[in-house]
């Protein structure tokens, strides 16, 4: 398993805790249509624009500001950490 | 392609609502046309208008259930038809196949009933099969529904590997040993067991026949479909997703509510079958509560399925 992958499998399992399993999905389908690009070349350098994505529409899927903001932050602080390729 | 999606998931939704319309106008025609029960106008000194407004009247309530019903069962399948190619995709599919069956038990067991019970208000000898036919079909199509639910709540449990466990699945057991037993000594209360042969009872069929196709196979199906709904609750309590296992709740619910519901209208229906004339009693109105009851269920069904759909859909 390369580094590239390591990224979006470590987004997926944060997102796993919010989304089940739906996660994988949801991940790769924001990868795809936001950042134009296959979830596997998902790298450390484009985890903000990510981030700012998911908040955007994961607004759309539920009101719990607390839920939102605690995942964001998970987000954000995977994106902070020095584990992974393409450290920011 | 997205526009392409939404007139596919819109299609669903259309074409599950012109079956039920097509259904709900041959009930309403059949009501209107076919002759009309003597008891019921002799009883409540009814003129032949006043008797179809009233069967029209109580027809209402139970149309709007189809409508919920369908309308249900279409937002699942618009779910299940997105999600069909995932590692749950064909578990959820069955599901919608047995919610299907379900909501389409409601208008075709119905206008069936309706025939049935019309052809025994004209010919009076008819009256003692017509009873019999309508018993069995209100156990067939719910039987293959709950059939199915419970061979998707099982793939599901499966799929998660979640493990049931036989102690947490004693209050289930028991709740259903209490409900067969009760249903055993009601059904038989009326039939008479000096004899087996003889079909001098609700049911007119000799009590070996009432207890090998009418109890076993009810007490069956409700096993079956009590079991899934336990199983589907388990699964969602225990499945991880904060924002995802609260759509699923609500799925769950729903279903819950209307496996319920069926379990409780046939259990009323089977242990005093209908013998067409109808009577204004707490009876009446329990099973239109009970529809009811199950209408709701298929409504809060849909918002979580629709709920569900969404975060496939952003």
């Amino acid at each position: 398993m390369n580094d590239q992958t390591s990224v979006y499998d470590q987004v997926v399992r944060i997102t796993h805790v919010y989304l089940g399993p739906a996660a994988d999905r949801f991940i790769a389908r924001q990868v795809e249509n936001h950042l134009h690009k296959p979830p596997q070349d998902l790298t450390k350098n484009d985890l903000k624009s990510l981030i700012d994505w998911i908040g955007a529409v994961v607004s759309l899927l539920t009101d719990d500001a607390v839920i939102i903001k605690e995942y964001l932050k998970e987000l954000s602080k995977f994106a902070e950490s020095d584990n992974g390729a393409g450290k920011l | 392609m997205e526009t392409l999606t939404n007139k596919k998931t819109i299609r669903f939704t259309v074409t599950a609502l012109k079956w039920c319309f097509t259904l709900a106008a041959v009930y309403i025609l059949l009501t209107l046309l076919l002759p009309s029960n003597y008891l019921t106008i002799k009883n409540y000194r009814f003129s032949e208008f006043e008797y179809r407004i009233v069967l029209l009247l109580i027809a209402i309530p139970v149309i709007c259930v189809w409508f919920v019903a369908f309308w249900g069962y279409s937002k699942l399948q618009i779910y299940s038809q997105k999600v069909a190619d995932t590692k749950e995709g064909s578990e959820l599919v069955t599901l919608t196949k047995g919610i299907m069956w379900l909501a389409w038990s409601l208008p075709v067991n119905a206008i069936i009933n309706r025939i049935l019970t019309g052809i025994a208000d004209k010919n009076n000898s008819f009256h003692s099969a017509s009873v019999i036919l309508i018993n069995y079909l209100d156990l067939i199509m719910p039987f293959i529904a709950f059939v199915l639910i419970a061979i998707a709540a099982k793939g599901l449990i499966s799929i998660a590997k979640l493990d049931i466990g036989l102690t947490n699945s004693r209050f289930v057991m028991l709740i259903f040993i209490i409900i067969g037993v009760l249903y055993c000594y009601l059904t038989l209360k009326s039939a008479n067991l000096s004899s087996m042969s003889t079909t001098n009872n609700h049911y007119y069929l000799p009590a070996w026949l009432i207890i090998l196709t009418i109890i076993i196979p009810y007490l069956y199906a409700w096993f079956l479909g009590l079991l899934a709904s336990y199983e589907l609750i388990i699964y969602t309590r225990k499945i991880e997703g904060i924002i995802y296992k609260r759509a699923l709740t609500l799925l769950s619910v729903g279903l819950f509510s209307i496996i319920f519901s069926f379990i409780l209208s046939q259990y009323i229906n089977s242990i005093w079958p209908i013998n067409g004339s109808i009577i204004f009693n707490y009876r009446l109105f329990l099973g239109i509560l009970i529809r009811i009851m199950g209408g709701i269920g298929f409504i809060v069904l849909a918002v979580g399925a629709n709920r569900l759909k969404r975060i496939e859909d952003v």
